[in-house]
């Protein structure tokens, strides 16, 4: 991904919101997952903090202010949610207690920001590639993803080939690795 | 969280093999800072945390959602005037304006002719009437709480809601007694009825309803503008107007009838509701409008934006390609004042635009000054335009 392309920002249209968008959501919606446990009030959560992006996008200049701005955003939702919910449910509060620490919401943002990238390599992949991947990373065998995809193993054997010409420099030894066990 | 962001940049480069040796120093600087650090670095380098990691991104739908957000943001036929971008643009032109052609005392005067109007016309806010079946006529404003007991029925007001309660279980049909909830112009107020239907009445509006529901079918009576969320209970709900009813039996919608303007309309939010006049009868489905001409009985039903109807809720006004005559009727409803037209050709101006109505008067005047040719003049209460 241009990263460069983003990094002094002169101004956030709609073509640059949408590559903020693409480039952020997934981990942030995987981030307030940790704070709320529920993937549908997480991915709403995110949706209105990307909103609000959009309507102060006159006061970012640089990618790590719009990062920050995401990740306090979805954190001081997440944590509203849940005292809200708290209160309605009548809920320990300590729970709450443990999600507000500085060191939760800071290792949380390092995860999810080593990932996104990785992430973000795999998901730039031809589809049928991308799916081939996946599927291989969570320990699948040639065999076993033809027959879930409804493919022959030699089509899965020539993607897994496309992708790791494609991503040779970019991705982790690890997926190197199952991209080359063929 | 710039460190934070340093680290995972560190973090990432290591899980591909790609540090430098002065990358490696750093990152074992920061594990070794402490036993947490040292855990979540053991974490992070482990094959399985990948592959957990990108399992869990599967969990969310990033298409979806950015077609969501693309049609909430993005899609709409409203051009939206942000008057404070416009105010901006303006004071950087003006100047320039005037310094050119000398009509800077011209301006002085204008500007505080408008000054002043903040100070008499006030922008939207809660407060109402209550008329009780007895005829004795509650003040509804600055947040009081009160607590009345009326023919079986507990009415309470309190964080400017207006709600009743039943007292007793209703067995048998009684005669039904009614209140009245009225707004001055200016005014916009929220109740909930025995029965649990919501409703938010606008500025220079009143609504007539039973205390308690005894009836086989609950009626209202409205004049003005009213947004409904209406209690699926069984009986069907009926909303008399001068010029139509419409009668629903659960369901939220937008009724706007007001004696000064041209047509009735009614907009369906979700639901069904079923539009009467004395000659004809139809029924809408969400997102449409039905409209009834005054003093007549046809019903026009057309798709809408059912937003541009009922964002008045959240005090924001919008308007598609109306003319000045419409635009200021609503905004004189919404801040209380007269207004004189001295222009006729500006009756025509046409205007799309979406404004927050907790903004003073004089804002949304200077806005519509700055991209049309009228102007605007306070005389006593009555605003005049030129």
């Amino acid at each position: 991904m241009e990263q460069d392309s983003l990094k002094s920002i002169p101004k956030i249209d709609k073509k640059v919101f949408k590559i903020i968008f693409d480039e952020h959501y997934t981990p942030l919606c995987a981030f307030g997952y940790r704070y709320v446990k529920d993937t549908f009030v997480a991915e709403d959560i995110i949706q209105e903090v990307f909103g609000s992006l959009w309507e102060k996008r006159q006061d970012f200049y640089h990618e790590k202010a719009i990062k920050a701005f995401l990740y306090t955003s979805v954190r001081n939702n997440c944590l509203n949610h849940l005292k809200h919910k708290a209160v309605l449910e009548k809920h320990e509060e300590r729970l709450i207690y443990e999600l507000e620490s500085e060191s939760f919401f800071t290792q949380h943002v390092i995860e999810e920001e080593t990932f996104n990238q990785l992430y973000a390599e795999i998901e730039h992949l031809p589809n049928a590639a991308k799916k081939i991947i996946l599927l291989a990373l969570k320990g699948l065998k040639n065999k076993e993803i033809a027959e879930a995809l409804n493919i022959s193993e030699n089509t899965v054997k020539t993607q897994k080939k496309i992708a790791y010409s494609k991503l040779k420099k970019g991705l982790s030894p690890i997926v190197n690795g199952i991209l080359l066990s063929l | 969280m710039e460190q934070s962001f340093q680290i995972a940049d560190l973090l990432h480069k290591k899980i591909k093999g790609q540090l430098s040796l002065e990358e490696e120093k750093q990152i074992k600087q920061w594990v070794d800072e402490s036993q947490s650090n040292a855990a979540f670095y053991k974490k992070m380098l482990n094959d399985n945390t990948l592959i957990e990691k990108l399992d869990e991104y599967q969990l969310f739908d990033k298409k979806k959602a950015w077609n969501s957000i693309d049609k909430k943001l993005f899609a709409g036929k409203i051009i939206r005037l942000n008057v404070k971008k416009l105010l901006r643009y303006a004071a950087v032109l003006i100047p320039f304006i005037m310094l050119v052609s000398g009509g800077i005392y011209w301006w002085d005067q204008q500007s505080n002719s408008l000054a002043k109007i903040d100070e008499t016309i006030k922008p939207w806010e809660q407060k109402a009437t209550l008329i009780l079946a007895n005829g004795k006529t509650l003040n509804l404003q600055n947040e009081i709480t009160t607590t009345i007991e009326q023919s079986g029925a507990q009415l309470n007001n309190q964080n400017n809601l207006l709600s009743y309660l039943s007292n007793k279980e209703i067995t048998a049909i009684e005669p039904l007694v009614y209140n009245t909830l009225v707004t001055p112009k200016g005014g916009n107020y929220q109740l909930t009825m025995s029965d649990g239907t919501e409703v938010w009445l606008n500025a220079n509006a009143s609504i007539r309803y039973p205390v308690l529901f005894t009836d086989s079918t609950r009626e209202v009576f409205l004049d003005g503008e009213a947004f409904f969320d209406v209690q699926h209970n069984g009986k069907s709900f009926i909303v008399h107007t001068a010029e139509a009813n419409v009668r629903v039996l659960g369901t939220s919608f937008n009724v706007s009838a007001y004696d000064n303007e041209q047509y009735t309309s009614t907009t369906l939010v979700d639901g069904s509701v079923k539009l009467i006049t004395t000659d004809m009868e139809k029924t809408i489905v969400p997102n449409e409008q039905a409209n009834v001409f005054k003093n007549n009985t046809d019903i026009e039903v057309k798709p809408v934006n059912t937003d541009l109807f009922t964002s008045w809720m959240k005090g924001k006004v919008e308007f598609e390609e109306e003319s000045l005559e419409a635009v200021m009727r609503r905004l004189s409803r919404l801040y209380d004042f007269d207004y004189q037209f001295e222009n006729e050709a500006a009756k025509h101006y046409h205007f799309t635009a979406r404004i927050d109505n907790s903004q003073p008067i004089s804002t949304i005047l200077k806005m519509l000054e700055m991209t049309t040719n009228v102007e605007f003049n306070l005389k006593e209460n009555t605003i005049i335009i030129l």
